[in-house]
């Protein structure tokens, strides 16, 4: 099965939006995603954690110790308020350009 | 508002870097295994797992090392990294470091010492008033006190002075001074203590003002104290007046006695004044030039037109073209040159060929730069040959040991160390070298220059050139050994960054040698040139110093001392002078020890003499010509001595085979 790579500009949009229904680890967010697109999106473990840092960075998410679901401790993110507004503005935006993308491909 | 957030966030990490490491740690374990067991779950033979999810994970260390680069202290933390690895690599091998670091700092230390000679005295100029204005008329240094032609003249007379100071108004202030200090014996009016020798010079009234020169107490010297009825005054030193008198406010207006005359002390100089030129023991007092023949009573100079002995710097009016004003020099030179009595006929031929040449006089008369500037090129070109050289065998050591460490570093590229990363690391260590060299190279140029003062200076009880790195020069040091650590470090560093992840998996360093061999050798052959240059400038240097040492000079030096003396300093008078000297030959001869005791006017060696009012029989106006040296046109001259004079420097004295002033 090939695998495709998420769109460039979107894998912020994606992780926001896994957390969005509740906080988790960074194993679960990339595991989220590929369950959710049917595994047709895979998040590479080495833009999955920079990505994560840099969102720590902005104050979009923050992280928490606490037991998984197999009782191991694990770092889980959770959004934070600015992170919710972000995510807006990013599904927002994103949903300009895919319209735009979508009209260019039906007219032309 | 949220870049602050950013920002504090940012800061925050600094102090957590070490608990960031270690939670990314575990939160990439937990990864791996939640990856591994989904394998398991969907199958995987268990002992396969592990693998597969490490494989499809990828590179831990990479990825751990980006997580923290987007966090913005990469740079300085993989620089403090380098600096500490790169300390810790010195320690490690001390006899490399040791070797490095003395090389480094031969090499910088030569060139600042170098540099800050050549800051003091070829490029800082006297501190006196606006120095581009003042023109010194005549560019040689001739000295001390002459008669006859000097073709391009440079020292005058007192009257010369007085009509150039009447004819030239294109001259806003002409001032003279004595070509040569004099030796000076001064106490203090008051007080029971003896004489002491210092340094004096004769200038005229107007000498401070035209430098710019205002007293640090009392007052300088003024046109009213030349005149031959004022009140005899002197200026002192501040360096005198500090060392000597304590600097003691009561100097000033108090009266001293001078070569057994009284003077009234007017003033103090500035400090950093050390008169007009530089030389080892500057003047510690001035005297106005109206109190020559004060001084030196029967034998005063003063007055007499053909007795060259002063210097004359004038301060130019703006806008006065150079050239026209050399030309009018000349012309009024000749025309004054013909008016003197008493001029022989080969010196009145030769009066159309007398010229004046002003030269920019702001770093004084610049005896000393003249006489150094040549040695000092010298100097900086050899400086620059060994920090070359120095270059040069550092980047070798550093090949021989990047080659050495080449498994190493083959081993960090396959663990995912990018080239840049080592260049940058392995750059470190140059850098970190350089820096240590440099800062010992700083503490070698402080002895080196005081030891090129010494040297250049002997004798000298004081030296007006500070010794020490101005803080420019440091700046230069400091880039100097920046430089350096670029220069040999650039070769190993690109050498050690071509190294091919496979080789470390061969264990061996089978391709190394090959590869670092080019530049190698090319230093090799590099250093072993430079070393030969420098190898035969010091080759020729030794040999002409041994030349000059066996010289021949017509006359024994071995086992013979020379004293001066200068009784008029003790207020001998003239009539009292051959009794002084038959009875010191007598006190001397009778020393045991003592072979044989003989005075003369000038001693050998000291390359003086006199040459007036003598000529040889049948060539009346030319002098004679040197046999050897056809094209030197040599004049007479003669030398009082005493009784068993040649005796005593054994020097042949038949027929016409004496040279016996050791200034052929």
């Amino acid at each position: 099965m090939s695998r495709t790579e998420i769109p460039p500009g979107t894998l912020y949009l994606l992780i926001l939006k896994t957390l969005e229904s509740g906080p988790r680890h960074g194993y679960g967010i990339a595991e989220r995603i590929q369950q959710l697109s049917d595994d047709v999106l895979t998040v590479e473990e080495g833009s999955l954690y920079p990505a994560l840092q840099r969102m720590l960075i902005k104050g979009w998410v923050v992280g928490e110790w606490r037991q998984s679901d197999n009782n191991r401790r694990a770092r889980y993110y959770r959004l934070t308020p600015a992170g919710r507004k972000q995510l807006g503005l990013e599904l927002s935006e994103f949903q300009k350009v895919m319209a735009a993308i979508t009209r260019v491909i039906q007219t032309a | 508002m949220e870049r602050l957030g950013e920002l504090w966030r940012q800061l925050k990490f600094i102090f957590r870097r070490g608990k960031f490491q270690q939670e990314l740690q575990e939160e990439m374990q937990f990864h791996l295994e939640m990856k591994a067991r989904a394998l398991r779950e969907a199958g995987m033979a268990s002992g396969e797992a592990g693998p597969a999810a490490q494989r499809q994970f990828g590179n831990t260390l990479l990825l751990s090392e980006t997580s923290r680069e987007v966090w913005g202290w990469n740079l300085l933390e993989t620089a403090f990294q380098d600096v500490r690895y790169g300390l810790r690599q010195l320690r490690r091998s001390p006899g490399f470091t040791l070797v490095a670091v003395l090389t480094l700092a031969l090499g910088i230390g030569a060139n600042t010492a170098v540099f800050t000679l050549m800051d003091a005295v070829l490029l800082k100029s006297l501190p006196v008033a606006d120095p581009q204005q003042l023109y010194s008329l005549g560019a040689d240094d001739n000295c001390c006190q002459m008669t006859g032609m000097q073709g391009d003249f440079t020292i005058y007379s007192y009257p010369l002075y007085r009509y150039f100071q009447e004819h030239n108004p294109q001259f806003s202030q002409l001032a003279a001074f004595q070509a040569g200090a004099m030796p000076v014996a001064v106490r203090r009016s008051r007080g029971v203590e003896a004489a002491q020798p210092y340094r004096g010079e004769f200038v005229s009234g107007n000498y401070f003002q035209i430098f710019g020169i205002s007293a640090y107490a009392g007052r300088m010297l003024t046109p009213s104290d030349d005149r031959a009825d004022a009140p005899p005054a002197a200026v002192m030193s501040y360096r005198v007046w500090q060392q000597r008198y304590g600097a003691d406010p009561g100097v000033t207006g108090s009266t001293f006695v001078i070569n057994s005359k009284v003077f009234t002390l007017a003033g103090v100089t500035p400090p950093g004044f050390f008169g007009d030129r530089l030389t080892g023991d500057p003047p510690d007092f001035w005297l106005p030039i109206g109190t020559e023949p004060l001084l030196n009573g029967p034998v005063s100079i003063l007055r007499e037109p053909g007795e060259f002995w002063l210097y004359l710097t004038g301060r130019l009016k703006p806008g006065v073209p150079l050239a026209a004003l050399q030309a009018q020099l000349t012309v009024e030179l000749q025309q004054w040159l013909r008016t003197l009595p008493k001029l022989d006929k080969g010196d009145r031929k030769d009066i159309s060929r007398q010229r004046i040449i002003p030269t920019l006089g702001g770093a004084g008369v610049t005896e000393l730069r003249d006489q150094y500037a040549s040695g000092l090129h010298l100097l900086m070109v050899l400086a620059g040959l060994v920090l070359l050289i120095a270059c040069a065998n550092l980047a070798n050591l550093l090949l021989a040991k990047s080659s050495a460490a080449r498994t190493q570093m083959a081993a960090r590229i396959a663990l995912g160390a990018t080239r840049a990363r080592l260049m940058r690391q392995i750059l470190t260590e140059s850098m970190l070298l350089a820096v240590l060299g440099g800062a010992a190279g700083v503490a070698v140029a402080f002895l080196a220059t005081r030891m090129i003062l010494l040297l250049a200076f002997r004798g000298a009880l004081y030296v007006p050139i500070d010794a020490t790195p101005s803080l420019p020069i440091l700046a230069f040091a400091f880039g100097l050994s920046l430089l350096t650590g670029v220069l040999f470090g650039v070769a190993p560093a690109w050498v050690s960054s071509r190294s091919q992840p496979a080789e470390a998996l061969h264990g061996a360093t089978r391709s190394t040698r090959d590869r670092s061999a080019l530049p190698q050798k090319s230093l090799v052959v590099l250093q072993a040139a430079l070393s030969l240059v420098l190898l035969a400038g010091a080759g020729l240097l030794t040999r002409s110093l041994l030349n000059l040492q066996s010289q021949q000079f017509g006359f024994q030096t071995r086992g013979r001392y020379i004293v001066r003396l200068d009784p008029s300093l003790a207020a001998y008078t003239m009539e009292r002078l051959p009794g002084l000297y038959r009875q010191l030959q007598t006190h001397l001869a009778a020393i045991p020890g003592v072979l044989s005791v003989a005075y003369s006017g000038y001693s050998p060696m000291r390359g003086e003499n006199w040459s007036s009012e003598i000529s040889v029989e049948g060539h009346p106006d030319e002098g004679y010509k040197n046999e050897f040296l056809p094209w030197v046109s040599k004049t007479p001259s003669w030398v009082r001595v005493s009784p068993r004079y040649f005796a005593t420097v054994d020097a042949p004295a038949t027929g016409q085979g004496y040279h016996g002033t050791g200034h052929a």
